[in-house]
């Protein structure tokens, strides 16, 4: 069954992206890894909606023919989760802005050690 | 009819983000939003309900409103009014008052949802304010603790996610009401996901920094309500069948979260830094015991650790240095008595609220976790002797009045809430604890250094928790 199939690819994906975030230093490269994890259970959310079905949630013509249609309430749901992933993924790279502007590097070892010799 | 809690203060908060180069407009608008939302409580007080807005039956989204929430809703109230009057006169800006009205309408939507995906909406936002609200005063410190905090943060929304997906797909709705039935896996994701914002000890190591280095006006609310979510959740999910195995869990890792954040606090020696650690311990007791008293404990902390955040803030503001060393003999016998009122509160001293909370969670608790909870109760009075015996000096020192208010609000509150619920069955075991507690401190004040902080870096938080969360794991697939 494709939606199965899809399922499990989307979990592993977000297990790459969590791997991904514990892996590199880089404070950039762990928001994208963070975005692929957002990425991988928006996809868990489009294999939801499909287990009934493929087609388009829309009725062509009425009497309503009884077709596979694809389940629009996780489809509907998740482009919310989008729109938050979004502000938090845009927010993180300001943020990330602001403390290359002050210690001019991403790497996070090299901020955290220059914050605690920083005192307030 | 309660649904305007949550819509009345979006709504004007959307207006003050619209005006916010008029400051005085979107005070103005706060407080009518605040104002609101106590009539609207006041209305709703004693009922017990639960209803379905729109009709589309299972598929919309389900509120509710029953005495779980009262304790969390109060706390959103008494601490957003004190610290908005605590902010005035500061030179904040518009936007800042839009925040926290915006924080309000998210917070009020989380405690009277009953469905899973709309508790991930409200609370998002409500983390995205805070996100904003810690890094406000764009000190590095902060904006670091921001970064750290949503990145954990953000990751453990997405096993949430994953979590109500799995509900979703098992029973076809998002309502609480499908939790009854549920396998362990969706709950285990639910709860570690959402406990990443809990303040347990491992679960969430961002918090120290966040809460001691954000201004004054923010620690009180990341103490005091946004930890206070994953709270109301743990205590509102266990009524449902799939969360009851989660319970003696949830024990050890509270009792753990008491003693671990106690131990932290006795060695630190930065006010803000004492005072967040102790969120560690006090989440701990909640987490452990939640239940009805859990919940008014998790009010009564909002209170009284908002009223000493709230404070200590005022006076490193006013000194420029939040080592308690340095306060020594320069505190203001104005600033001391509300520090002395939270101090004596948390510790559990008769007639203050937090003596009436605490004996509640130490009755439903039974068995060894007990004395461990007995042993974080000492641990508590050690940590807080410091504060007390700052030492006052006999300057004068005017205070405006809406200092005034904002102190008196929550002290008013520390006290009613203690003499009502004051009982005297339990006195004479608090008397020895602060008896006990008081020389142990002077005994062991001078083996008192801060611990590493090393659990509280990026990387090894991300790994503690996601630790854990392989723990929890193995709990299912017994």
């Amino acid at each position: 069954m494709i939606s199965d199939m899809v399922i499990y690819t989307s979990l592993i994906g977000a297990f790459l992206g969590t791997l991904g975030m514990l892996l590199t230093s880089n404070l950039i490269k762990k928001i994208l890894a963070l975005g692929i994890v957002e990425t991988s259970v928006t996809l868990f959310f489009t294999a939801i909606s499909s287990k009934g079905g493929t087609r388009a949630p829309i009725i062509p013509s009425l009497p309503i023919e009884n077709v596979h249609f694809a389940d629009p309430i996780p489809q509907a749901v998740i482009i919310t989760s989008i729109v938050i992933g979004f502000a938090i993924l845009s927010l993180l790279l300001t943020f990330t802005i602001m403390l290359h502007n002050r210690y001019h590097t991403v790497d996070i070892d090299l901020i955290e050690g220059m914050l605690e010799g920083e005192e307030e | 009819m309660i649904l305007y809690l949550s819509i009345i203060p979006l709504l004007l908060g959307g207006v003050s983000l619209i005006l916010n180069q008029r400051t005085k407009i979107t005070i103005v608008l706060t407080f009518t939003s605040l104002l609101t939302s106590i009539v609207i409580l006041l209305f709703n007080i004693g009922k017990n309900f639960e209803m379905v807005i729109g009709n589309w039956g299972t598929l919309g989204i389900s509120i509710g409103y029953d005495e779980f929430a009262l304790p969390f809703l109060l706390a959103v109230i008494v601490v957003l009014s004190a610290i908005t009057l605590n902010s005035l006169q500061k030179s904040y800006d518009g936007f800042f008052y839009a925040l926290i009205t915006l924080l309000l309408g998210s917070l009020n939507a989380v405690f009277i949802t009953r469905d899973l995906f709309n508790v991930y909406v409200s609370f998002e936002l409500a983390s995205i304010i805070g996100f904003i609200l810690i890094a406000y005063g764009r000190k590095g410190k902060q904006i670091w603790a921001t970064v750290k905090y949503m990145l954990i943060s953000a990751l453990g929304f997405n096993f949430y996610l994953i979590g109500i997906g799995l509900v979703y797909m098992k029973s076809g709705t998002f309502s609480f009401s499908a939790l009854d039935y549920m396998d362990k896996l969706p709950a285990v994701l639910i709860f570690t996901g959402l406990s990443v914002k809990s303040g347990l000890f491992l679960l969430s190591m961002w918090l120290p920094d966040a809460h001691a280095n954000a201004i004054t006006e923010v620690s009180p609310i990341l103490s005091g309500l946004m930890v206070k979510i994953e709270d109301y959740l743990v205590i509102r999910f266990l009524q449902y069948g799939s969360f009851q195995w989660l319970r003696n869990f949830y024990l050890v890792i509270g009792t753990f979260s008491a003693v671990a954040g106690v131990l932290f606090a006795m060695n630190a020696k930065k006010a803000k830094d004492v005072l967040a650690y102790h969120t560690f311990s006090q989440i701990g007791f909640i987490i452990a015991a939640s239940n009805m008293a859990a919940a008014w404990h998790a009010f009564s902390h909002a209170v009284f650790k908002g009223l000493l955040f709230m404070t200590a803030g005022n006076i490193k503001e006013r000194l420029g240095t939040q080592k308690i060393q340095e306060w020594k003999g320069k505190i203001n016998i104005k600033e001391y008595i509300p520090l002395l009122v939270g101090s004596a509160a948390i510790m559990g001293t008769p007639l203050t609220s937090g003596f009436v909370t605490k004996n509640g969670i130490m009755d439903s608790i039974s068995g060894p976790a007990k004395y461990f909870l007995v042993v974080a109760s000492i641990g508590t009075v050690i940590s807080f002797s410091k504060l007390i015996f700052v030492g006052v000096s006999k300057e004068k020192m005017k205070l405006r009045w809406n200092m005034w208010l904002a102190y008196g609000i929550m002290v008013a509150a520390v006290f009613i809430h203690g003499i009502i619920g004051f009982d005297t069955h339990h006195t004479l075991d608090a008397l020895i604890m602060i008896a006990t507690g008081i020389p142990l401190f002077f005994m062991l004040k001078k083996f008192l250094n801060p611990l590493p902080r090393i659990f509280e870096r990026l990387d090894n938080a991300l790994i503690l928790y996601l630790l854990l969360f392989g723990i929890m794991l193995t709990f299912v697939l017994e």
